[in-house]
Formats: structure tokens, C-alpha cells, sequence
């Protein structure tokens, strides 16, 4: 059975509240500023919501692919690349990293939407990193004062060179 | 996750397509829509009290498809539409010049591009004491999985962003 936040996903209503349209830009955006997309990603930080009942669900999806027709409920394979494009967990880089490769003329509008997601997140990756190298010039007996913020971009900038 | 998916070959189909210089415009012939689609196109079909169908949701084409290449496949991104623009001689109205029938109008989101496309039936009425560009009555198919309408050309809706309509025409 799915999660109660998610099920929303699977009416017509959520797919008649986006934007008719299919540039990825304008459909993240949209599905960024969706009430019932802030909705599951605060239940996924939250804890409320784990990554097993998005994978459950998620499989349930793609069991409705049919040859020559568009996956229903399409936009809700759209909807979790947006909310899992800021989690930084091997799911999310497997959902968005596997979506954004799929060539299926069925899946297009969700594996664009993973595709924008993933150049939005290495951007912002990039943007970390070099606010890291202006937090790299804080002495570090400071650093530590300063707190996780600046452990937590040191960490982000080894993910950097790692993928590098 | 999606691995068998991602073994299966794409059955992606398109046409040759080119502009009136010889670009080739890449181009794809889009899936049917499922019955969840249809039934979201009548959602949205529903807020529209003036639209009037012209044909019920289907696959083949889109927005882009039916202005640019008369309803045999879909058009995707803003710079083959841009391509398509400057190849075929189109240009922006000049201030205070009216759309006529047969010149088409884009739909621009803030931040995002081209969003939607429509071409103008008839131009906008002359019995208000403005002449309102964004009140020409134009034909637009909505997204590659709903149906076509036509409609004024304000009567529409994109949810999460601003919206603006421009017009262009290849008249000289």
C-alpha cells in the first residue's frame, strides 16, 4: 500500500495542476513550487516517509509501462526527481542518475525532469565548493567554532573531487 | 531501479523535418496518452468554460508540432523553435501592430523559455476601445498528450510561474 503522502501523485487532479507544457525547466519549476511535492519532501526529512515506501512506490509506477503509450502517472516519476534532487543518499542517485538515462519515448517528460534535476544539483555542487574554498581561509581552531556548517561543505567538496 | 528499462530499445520515431534554409529540425513522434492523461486534460478542459475542441487528446504531436510542422510530430526545445524563427523569416509584431490570422504567438515563462505555442485564427476584436494583442483567438494543442482548442489567447494557465505572450508573423 503506498504512503498516504504519496498518493496524491496518482490523481488526474495533480497532473491537471501542472503547467501543460514540455519544457523540464518549466515542469521542475512548477513541481518545485507544487504544494503536494513540499509536502513529501518534508515528510522525507522529516523521517515520516523513508526511501523503502518511495522505492515501493516507484515500482508500482513503472509496472503500468506500456509500448507506444505515455506511463501513466508520469508526472509523479517527475515529481520524486524533484523532491530528491537535494538528498545526497545513493537512492536518490540511483532514481536520478537511472531516470535521467531512460530513452523510452513513454517515460520523456519524467527522464527530462531528472535530467534538468541532475544539472541543477551539479551546479549547485559547484556553488558549494567554491563557497567552501572562502571557508577553507578560516583559521581552523575557528572552523570548529563556527560549527557543522563548515565540516559539512569540506565534505562536500571530497564528493566533489571524488567525482572529479 | 528502472534497469530492465533501461535494456529495452526506444521505438522513438520521427520525420524529416527542415527549415526553409535546410536545418534539419530534430524532432520525435509522441506515445498516446494513457487514460489518466485524457481524464486530466478534462480537468483542465473544465476551467476553460470558452475553449472550443477542435480535436480530443492525442499522441503524434505537440504545441510546437501543430504551429511548425502541421500536426506530424513534436518539437522540443527553444532553439529549434528559435532555428525555426529566424530560418522561416519570422519576426516580432512592431509596437502596436495586431496579430492576423495566421501568425503565431509564444507562450515565455519567467526564468524557463518557451512554454506553450499557439497560431492565430482571428485577430483580436476591433470593437473595444484598446485593441488587445492577447485577445486574438488562436488554435493551441495542449502539451503532446491533450487535446486541441481554440481559444483566446490570455485564456490559458501555467501553475508555478509567470507567463507572457509574444507574437510573431513572417507577413513583411
Amino acid at each position: 500500500m503506498n504512503h498516504v503522502v504519496l498518493v496524491p501523485l496518482l490523481s488526474t487532479k495533480f497532473d491537471a495542476s501542472l503547467p501543460a507544457t514540455s519544457n523540464p525547466k518549466a515542469l521542475r519549476l512548477a513541481l518545485l513550487r507544487h504544494e503536494t511535492v513540499g509536502a513529501i519532501a518534508a515528510s522525507l526529512s522529516a523521517g515520516s516517509l523513508s526511501e523503502h515506501d518511495l522505492r515501493q512506490f516507484i515500482e508500482g509506477l513503472v509496472l503500468g509501462y506500456k509500448r507506444g503509450q505515455r506511463l501513466p502517472n508520469l508526472m509523479a516519476l517527475a515529481a520524486l526527481a524533484v523532491v530528491l534532487e537535494p538528498r545526497r543518499t545513493r537512492f536518490s542517485d540511483e532514481y536520478l542518475g537511472n531516470l535521467g538515462r531512460i530513452v523510452l519515448p513513454e517515460f520523456r517528460d519524467a527522464a527530462d525532469v531528472a535530467r534538468e534535476c541532475l544539472s541543477h544539483r551539479q551546479r549547485a555542487l559547484v556553488v558549494t565548493a567554491r563557497n567552501y574554498r572562502l571557508s577553507d581561509a578560516v583559521p581552523a581552531d575557528r572552523a570548529q567554532n563556527l560549527g557543522s556548517g563548515v565540516r559539512e561543505e569540506r565534505r562536500v567538496e571530497k564528493i566533489v573531487c571524488d567525482a572529479a | 531501479m528502472f534497469d530492465h528499462l533501461l535494456l529495452i530499445q526506444p521505438e522513438e520515431e520521427s520525420i524529416i523535418l527542415q527549415t526553409a534554409q535546410g536545418n534539419d529540425i530534430p524532432n520525435d513522434i509522441a506515445p498516446e496518452p494513457d487514460q489518466g492523461a485524457v481524464a486530466a486534460y478534462g480537468e483542465i478542459r473544465a476551467q476553460h468554460l470558452f475553449w472550443i475542441d477542435r480535436r480530443p487528446p492525442c499522441g503524434r504531436y505537440n504545441c510546437h508540432g501543430l504551429v511548425f510542422a502541421n500536426r506530424r510530430t513534436s518539437i522540443r526545445e527553444d532553439g529549434h523553435v528559435h532555428t525555426i524563427l529566424s530560418d522561416d523569416g519570422y519576426r516580432t509584431l512592431h509596437p502596436g501592430e495586431m496579430p492576423q490570422p495566421g501568425d503565431i504567438g509564444l507562450y515565455r515563462g519567467a526564468g524557463v523559455g518557451i512554454v506553450h505555442s499557439c497560431l492565430v485564427v482571428e485577430s483580436p476584436p476591433t470593437n473595444m476601445l484598446i485593441q488587445v494583442a492577447d485577445a486574438a483567438r488562436v488554435i493551441s494543442k495542449w502539451c503532446d498528450w491533450g487535446g486541441e482548442a481554440v481559444h483566446v489567447g490570455s485564456d490559458v494557465h501555467f501553475p508555478g510561474f509567470q507567463c507572457g505572450l509574444e507574437f510573431w508573423t513572417d507577413r513583411p
